[in-house]
């Protein structure tokens, strides 16, 4: 079945303006993600195969001179999209400094078509090297999916134009315009077609991604202390436990609070008293084996998830980390020693005693405060009966 | 126009654009993240079956490039709308979903030698296909934060105005039902408006799924999860728009501390659950005596704060005082259901903006900080006001 070259020019132009339109709808105002200037590189495609279509009405250069210069826009906006979503300073002049060449070297070649599409084709080669240079760049930053897409169909435009470009150099004098029937052309109208489609449905995945990226990193890290915050904490905790039982092993949690920290926010004033929880999260994080789980749990409270550990081994760990608080320079704004000890709650759950995570949470917690009311700086573990509380309530109100 | 367009480049075209996009969606959606994505690529791939069946129409038996390619477009449907009900989250109904497919099954095995009727058939049921999802998206309309539900809908109303075209011509006679693959204007349009359709429900599906996980992450990151008010971290970015805006509109505006007093007792008394609890209630205290235009959150541990814009002394000492009150008289209860006494300590500051230079929030904050400590060793249980 031969595929009539003009129908696919009309429709890459469909495809292409459909395409300009959605992004232009998706891009945010006030978020500067690249997407507007990807949907205006979008746009100025749109205009490459218009002008193609209307080659034998107007006769010329704007449809000879004018296609190239478009693609030239389009390529200088790809790479000020990039350049934004990199949150780099756009690159004006080199970006952009292609285009008046290209002008220059179609206006000034128009009678002769070889030289023309190799001056064009180097140029336009120039920018898609500049893209895809600063896209390698930050391609490790990019997280996400959405960039092999975005990568795939600028190469899939690359090889589509490597193809017309070597189709001129060879045709010679005998040159068919892209408007011709023939399978090259065809082929190349195709490409370019599939290439607009991957290209622009990356760069949105791109864009969103990224957003999704580090709004999970706010929603899920402490932002003081950069450890997983209590949410991220709870998450790890129901999903450790269920491991736990699947897998028949002991899991151990220990409940950390710093002492008196109450007094070194009054001492040393609150940006003193971040200074130290920074401090005591790093320790923390030294100090624990690799398949350990560390986390602020709020205010001067951290947790720490002991995956496949028994109680013996638990306090082990527990002990290292306390004597490692304790040997800790820690230090005020004005680089002013403080001593800083924590007290630590250990509770260990084993197969055989199924429990809820806020159970164990509670006993880690009852260990804490039996480790206080010990005279603070020390280990409890697995408090032998539930503390009764509401006892000590009536005591105290009585 | 009759000229322009080539009937089977026109589907080759559509084909070739399709399948990129089940491509592409196969690509890079997770399965686990069960948003739906990966029904709308398999959609999409058997949209691209079909039209190569249409395609080959004339070519193979009619029991392939008809019946079978006009099932197989019931099943797109079908696919959307599982895809539709996945990302709702909703169980999908499999017999509501699948039955349109049924009945177009049975009905061109019926008329599979009657072309006309055979259009009408299909038309009507594709129709009736596309009422269900609109409606499906409609029973959720509201809870579908973004733009992507429009790409949906718009997508979704251009394939009916073609199928309505099309089955319009076909019963007025001017357009043969038999030769899918003729050259003929309104063949074209069909063509153009499905790929085009195409290209924005696939946007739309994208966007609709990226916008919801945004809208979700972004709650969990404004949001202190124990008691649902605003976290740190929005407090401080909304200070500072704060302190401009009030500023601008030369209105002062108040700032409170609230401290509960003694919070270290509840919970080594208590345990941690019963002072998680009394944050909620305290949460819960402070949202009910708010005006709309203010601002409550957690500013850490047992420390709350809030914005008060337009707001002067007096007017911010009156709101301290009725919190105090309230939270005294609120009856606070353990998790074991113990009468707890809460008290609160509050610090006011208010900046009035008029002829006033800039304030940096970390200033505010502190002369806020400064009247808690004062109420603080005043006794607590008490509201005190920065002197100015």
């Amino acid at each position: 079945m031969a595929l009539d070259t003009f129908s696919l020019l009309l429709l890459n132009l469909l495809v292409t303006a459909a395409l300009a339109l959605s992004l232009f709808v998706v891009a945010e105002r006030g978020r500067p993600d690249g997407l507007f200037f990807w949907a205006l590189a979008l746009t100025c495609f749109t205009g490459v195969p218009l002008l193609f279509a209307l080659q034998e009405l107007i006769p010329g250069w704007p449809t000879t001179v004018l296609p190239n210069v478009l693609m030239g826009c389009a390529f200088a906006l790809n790479i000020q999209g990039l350049y934004q979503f990199q949150q780099r300073p756009l690159p004006w002049l080199w970006a952009w400094l292609p285009v008046p060449l290209l002008l220059l070297a179609s206006a000034l070649l128009d009678a002769h078509p070889a030289p023309r599409a190799l001056a064009v084709a180097l140029l336009l080669l120039l920018q898609l090297a500049h893209f895809s240079r600063c896209f390698h760049q930050h391609w490790e930053q990019t997280p996400g999916r959405g960039k092999h897409l975005f990568a795939g169909g600028i190469t899939l435009m690359l090889v589509a134009l490597c193809i017309r470009a070597a189709n001129i150099l060879s045709a010679g004098p005998a040159l068919q315009p892209l408007t011709a029937a023939g399978d090259t052309q065809a082929l190349v109208m195709c490409l370019l077609t599939v290439a607009m489609v991957v290209s622009s449905l990356g760069a949105t995945l791109m864009t969103k991604e990224r957003a999704d990226a580090r709004n999970h990193e706010l929603a899920f890290v402490d932002e003081l202390t950069a450890l997983p915050n209590r949410r991220a904490i709870e998450r790890q905790l129901r999903q450790q436990l269920a491991q736990a039982q699947r897998q028949q092993l002991p899991l151990s949690l220990l409940v950390l609070d710093i002492d008196h920290f109450k007094r070194i926010n009054d001492q040393y004033g609150h940006l003193g008293g971040d200074r130290v929880l920074r401090t005591f999260a790093r320790c923390l994080e030294r100090h624990l084996r690799t398949q350990d789980i560390a986390g602020r749990w709020g205010g001067e409270e951290f947790i720490v998830l002991l995956p496949h550990t028994d109680n013996a081994g638990a306090l082990v760990v527990a002990e290292r980390l306390r004597c490692a608080v304790q040997a800790q320079a820690f230090e005020g704004l004005q680089q002013q020693a403080i001593a800083v000890t924590t007290s630590i709650g250990l509770h260990t759950t084993t197969p055989d005693m199924l429990q809820e995570p806020a159970a164990l949470l509670d006993a880690a917690d009852r260990a804490l405060y039996q480790a206080k009311q010990g005279g603070r700086n020390q280990v409890a573990h697995n408090p032998a009966r539930p503390l009764d509380r509401a006892a000590t309530q009536d005591n105290r109100s009585a | 126009m009759n000229l322009l367009w080539h009937t089977p480049t026109l589907m080759f075209n559509t084909v070739l654009v399709t399948a990129t996009l089940a491509l592409c969606l196969g690509l890079v959606q997770r399965r686990a993240a069960h948003d739906g994505l990966f029904a709308w690529a398999l959609a999409l791939a058997v949209h691209s079956c079909a039209y190569v069946l249409f395609i080959l129409r004339g070519e193979v038996s009619p029991w392939l490039s008809v019946v079978l390619a006009n099932v197989l477009i019931a099943c797109v449907y079908a696919l959307m709308l599982e895809a539709l009900y996945q990302f709702q989250q909703r169980r999908p109904q499999r017999l509501w979903i699948w039955l349109p497919v049924l009945l177009t099954a049975a009905g061109f095995v019926v008329l599979v030698e009657q072309p006309r009727a055979r259009v009408v058939f299909s038309a009507s049921l594709l129709g009736l296909q596309g009422l269900q999802f609109v409606w499906t998206m409609a029973q959720r309309w509201h809870d579908t934060p973004g733009r992507g539900k429009y790409f949906l809908l718009l997508g979704l109303a251009l394939t009916q105005l073609a199928l309505t075209l099309r089955a319009g011509a076909i019963v007025a006679g001017d357009f043969d039902a038999h030769s899918i693959r003729q050259d003929h204007p309104l063949q074209a349009l069909l063509f153009n408006i499905v790929l085009v359709a195409n290209i924005l429900t696939n946007f739309g599906i994208v966007v609709m799924t990226k916008e919801r996980a945004d809208a979700r992450n972004q709650r969990l990151a404004y949001s202190d999860e124990l008691t649902g008010l605003h976290n740190r971290r929005h407090l401080q970015s909304t200070l500072q728009q704060q302190l401009a805006q009030a500023q601008r509109s030369e209105e002062p505006l108040s700032l409170l501390l609230i401290y509960i007093d003694f919070f270290k007792h509840i919970n080594d008394q208590h345990g941690h659950l019963s002072g998680d609890l009394v944050l909620r209630a305290l949460a819960h205290t402070i949202r009910a005596q708010l005006r709309e235009q203010d601002i409550a959150g957690r500013w850490g541990g047992e420390e709350f704060m809030l914005l008060l814009p337009a707001t002067d002394r007096s007017g911010a000492l009156v709101l301290a005082e009725r919190l105090r009150a309230a939270v005294q008289e609120h009856p606070f209860r353990t998790e074991s259901g113990v009468r707890l006494q809460v008290t609160i300590s509050l610090g006011v500051q208010t900046w009035y903006t008029q002829g006033a230079l800039p304030l940096r929030a970390e200033t505010l904050v502190s002369q806020a900080d400064q009247a808690l400590y004062q109420a603080k060793a005043g006794g607590r249980n008490r509201v005190a006001c920065a002197t100015a």
